[in-house]
């Protein structure tokens, strides 16, 4: 007995080691990221993060509350767990109890406490079975497309299932060969009554107790040895993750270095991204380990859905196949990018973050896509949309290449002065490249200036100076040149001394309200929806002229996911006499991207179908006749969807601001 | 694969007024040349590119060579080092824009015979500005060595170079001894984009600068004197829009109404 549990115990210890080493912990390389960021705490805020993380640790992984999400199998997962959890320990009891306890003279009572005890464990003995067996009657019939065919987790469900029905069996010839009533033992009880039907011979019911007595024990045994090399390291991982990751969703990018650090210090040779496994740190080796194959990131996934080579699952199974057979003997290729991940894989993601945001085990894919497209800026490997992108962000200051002719018309197109002209303003409208360089996208700058109008703002844009917030440059993988623009960006808002912005661009917002702080922005950002959801509210604009056709709100992922914004614009919408909001299935927080993220506007990936196209059904669906959007590039990636118009009247695609506008009724500018 | 050896390649690079981003004066037409942003020639980034591609495969070394007015934003210089040259080479001439082709040819080639022990020459097929495609055919002219132009394919063969040249309606295959001079266009690859870091980075690596004195010219001689052809003026021509709108309820009234304004004009005529 001590000998076989020995064993499993060494087997075990072997597979944990190296785990441990394929984390990186204790090998040459390790760790090359650090959160520039991440200020550090005092002793205070570190009582309020294990406060933060002892939470979370209850919430995802003692109640799952993420794999709920999925009905069926969210269930089924909970039964299992907290079977499995219960019968451990109450295993673990009884042979303390037997091995340690009693050779020791020690012996525990058997009044009520007992009795509860043996109660719980025959509940969760047929909550694991019935978990068991769901789960297998979904992995064997049902099928569903994100779970993958594994023959492992089938084979340690059949083995759990085994475990279960001979736990049952052996307690119900205990009780029958000892001849005892155990009443608080149901099932039990109810095993050696069927026991008793057949009658057996004292002696062959021994006989088969200490067979099935043994085989149970081995194979417990066994379940444990095989934690390390099975998918049931998660049990192990998954908790351990979700203790020392981030957890949250931040619309701010990690920051792999400071450019005036670099040029102050003159070590240019800073390594950013990974190109190959040791370029990822403990914590996200650690990560890929306690992925659980749940697939809630595939379900929710943009690139996924449009048939793009991207699959979050997929891309984490990869990485960890390189973090497992790049250590120890014979060790495979530590290399990421020749190989182990597609470069159309790496370039498929839109970054929105659903991912991340759904991942029951705070998993991160959203954060190595990241860490592998700055691997590839570093080696160069661009392609040439991408690189047509970065050099017309380098040479012009805007993605799209075009001249600071369309900057310095812009304040006179629009209709306001420039800052050098009049400085005494409300806000700074930060208007954007789309704006500035898209003529449909101008409709929405034309339409807000009419709303900042009639509520009597006085505003003022940049002019020639304005330039690219920095967004595609960062997402594309190309820290440094973010950076440049940021800093640069920064100088200049804070040379006027402006302390509040207006923009009605999402990816604008989320970048100075998350990111630019960093780099030294201490102005306040206002996305246009929420501005106009103020200005409704205080009475200062009155959009009195009822909506004519029904909509529905396509929230941005930088407004909505990443920022919380999902409440003003459906207040402002409303406010709009006999307006009528229908939702799609997926709103708010949970929105699904229009598939222009993470700088996917300025390149094609090769894909099944377009993610707006995919949106736009979702949203003609509603029924609405109006789509409506809260960032210029989801406004572009829908009318572009929507091509020619056939028949029926294509759906209108309009930003919030121009429904406002509208709503606004005739010119009250003066 | 070819079986080259290391070469030693110098390409010949222009930083010239982003042409992207020129504006033309309202009132003259001429190029505000007062804010423009400069960068590399595009088809030079396209030579720089093949250069490093060449070594990568083969090994040996890279010069960059330009011709200057004044300093060059030092910027440019370090991304064609960041793009794989691994040294450059700056001619100084405060005359230097108003260089025709001649000039040009005549003083990179008196820097390049300084620089001597190279095996190939890159050069972009013609420069952003004024895109003459002179300079590259008359620098091999100057320097006595065999040029090909409309290079797009190139392979290091021993002592020689396979290349392949894209023609209007047809593909000729060559192979040239070296030393030779190459022109290429933007089908010939696609530049890599060197990163902020990387362009910071090349720092490190070494610029040299020369005067036209240190080259051997006799004062006096500068690019403008030597320049054979002496530009008058640019200008662009007047772009007027007559910003007609045509009003209409439905779109078939509007594009009925658009034919017939368009017929009207004589804009559109039926042959």
């Amino acid at each position: 007995m001590y000998g076989v549990f020995l064993v499993c115990l060494i087997v075990f210890s072997i597979g944990l080691y190296r785990h441990l080493r394929s984390l990186g912990i204790g090998a040459a390389g390790g760790a090359t990221f650090r959160d520039h960021g991440a200020a550090r705490r005092s002793a205070r805020e570190g009582l309020k993060e294990v406060t933060r993380r002892t939470a979370r640790l209850v919430g995802f992984a003692l109640l799952q509350r993420r794999v709920l999400r999925r009905r069926y199998s969210g269930w089924t997962h909970l039964t299992i767990f907290w079977g499995f959890v219960v019968l451990s320990l109450g295993s673990l009891t009884i042979m303390v109890d037997s091995y340690v306890l009693q050779p020791l003279g020690i012996l525990l009572s058997r009044d009520l406490g007992f009795r509860i005890f043996q109660m719980s464990l025959d509940v969760f003995g047929l909550t694991l079975l019935g978990g068991v067996a769901l789960a297998i009657h979904r992995r064997v019939w049902i099928k569903p497309e994100h779970t993958r065919p594994d023959r492992r987790t089938l084979v340690i469900l059949c083995v759990l299932l085994g475990m279960v029905v001979s736990g049952f069996v052996l307690e119900g010839l205990r009780i029958r060969l000892e001849g005892s009533s155990e009443p608080w033992a149901f099932a039990g009880n109810t095993v050696a009554a069927l026991i008793a039907l057949a009658s057996p011979s004292p002696a062959s019911g021994m006989a088969l107790y200490k067979v099935l007595w043994w085989s149970h024990a081995v194979v417990a045994f066994g379940l444990i040895a095989a934690v390390p090399y099975s998918p049931l390291r998660h049990i192990l991982t998954s908790p351990l993750n979700i203790l020392v990751s981030s957890g949250h969703l931040s619309g701010a990018m990690t920051t792999p270095f400071s450019l005036v650090e670099v040029m102050q210090s003159g070590r240019f040779d800073v390594k950013v991204g990974a190109d190959s496994i040791d370029d990822l740190g403990w914590k996200e080796r650690l990560a890929l380990n306690a992925c659980a194959d749940f697939g809630g990131c595939q379900d929710v996934c943009p690139a996924h859905a449009a048939g793009t080579p991207l699959s979050p699952m997929q891309l984490v199974e990869d990485l960890r196949r390189v973090s497992d057979t790049s250590t120890g003997n014979g060790a495979g290729s530590r290399d990421l990018l020749n190989g182990a991940v597609s470069e159309d894989t790496i370039w498929s993601c839109t970054l929105c973050g659903a991912c991340t945001q759904s991942c029951p085990t705070l998993v991160d894919p959203m954060g190595y896509i990241v860490q592998l497209r700055r691997g590839l800026v570093g080696k160069n490997r661009l392609g040439r949309e991408r690189t047509g992108v970065l050099a017309n962000l380098s040479y012009s200051r805007n993605p799209y290449g075009s001249s600071g002719a369309g900057r310095e018309r812009l304040a006179a197109e629009l209709g306001i002065p420039t800052l050098d002209q009049h400085r005494d303003v409300d806000l700074l409208y930060w208007v954007g490249c789309a704006a500035t360089f898209d003529p449909r996208a101008r409709a929405i700058a034309t339409a807000t200036v009419k709303i900042l109008n009639a509520a009597g703002l006085r505003c003022a844009v940049i002019g020639r100076d304005d330039s690219c917030c920095g967004d595609p440059a960062r997402r594309i993988g190309e820290e440094g040149l973010f950076q440049e623009l940021a800093s640069r960006n920064i100088e200049t808002i804070s040379r006027y001394g402006i302390n509040k912005v207006l923009t009605h661009c999402a990816h604008c917002f989320n970048t100075f309200r998350n990111e630019y702080p960093e780099f030294g922005a201490q102005f306040e950002v206002a996305h246009h929806g929420a501005l106009i959801r103020d200005l409704i509210e205080s009475g200062a604009i009155d959009p009195s002229r009822p909506a004519s056709e029904p909509m529905t709100l396509h929230d941005s992922c930088y407004v909505g996911r990443f920022n919380g914004g999902v409440e003003h614009p459906r207040a402002v919408l409303q406010s709009i006499p006999q307006a009528a909001l229908t939702e799609m299935p997926r709103s708010g927080e949970r929105a699904f991207c229009c598939g222009a993220g993470g700088a996917n506007y300025w390149y094609e990936v090769p894909r099944r179908e377009k993610t707006s196209t995919l949106r736009l059904r979702e949203a003609e669906a509603t029924g609405a006749r109006v789509l409506v959007t809260e960032c210029p590039f989801c406004l572009k990636m829908f009318e572009d969807a929507i091509g020619s118009p056939g028949d029926t009247p294509p759906m209108k695609v309009r930003d919030i601001a121009e429904v406002v506008a509208e709503a606004l009724g005739e010119d009250r500018e003066t | 694969m070819s079986d080259g050896r290391p070469l030693t390649i110098a390409v010949c690079i222009k930083v010239s007024p982003n042409t992207a981003q020129l504006r033309a004066d309202s009132r003259t037409g001429a190029p505000r040349l007062d804010d423009v942003p400069y960068r590399i020639g595009t088809f030079d980034e396209n030579a720089l590119e093949e250069a490093t591609r060449l070594k990568e495969q083969h090994g040996g070394k890279v010069f960059a060579i330009s011709l200057t007015a004044g300093a060059p934003p030092q910027e440019l210089i370090l991304r064609a080092l960041a793009m794989g040259a691994d040294e450059a080479y700056v001619i100084e001439d405060p005359t230097a824009e108003h260089a025709d082709s001649l000039a040009t040819a005549r003083i990179l080639s008196a820097g390049l015979k300084k620089l001597e022990g190279w095996d190939l020459i890159l050069c972009g097929e013609g420069s952003l500005d004024a895109y003459n495609r002179q300079a590259g055919p008359r620098l091999a002219e100057a320097l006595e060595i065999p040029v090909l132009t409309h290079a797009t394919l190139v392979e290091a063969r021993g002592e020689s170079l396979v290349v392949h040249r894209a023609l209007e309606d047809r593909t000729v295959i060559v192979e040239a001894a070296l030393p030779l001079l190459l022109t290429v266009g933007q089908e010939i690859n696609e530049p890599r984009f060197p990163t902020v870091l990387q362009i910071m980075g090349a720092s490190r690596k070494p610029t040299v600068k020369w005067a036209l004195s240190d080259l051997g010219f006799r004062e006096g001689e500068t690019a403008a004197a030597m320049s054979g052809v002496k530009t008058l003026e640019v200008y662009a021509p007047r772009e007027e829009r007559r910003r007609v709108s045509l009003p209409g309820d439905s779109v078939e009234e509007m594009a009925a109404e658009l034919a017939r304004t368009l017929f009207e004009q004589g804009l559109v005529k039926v042959e």
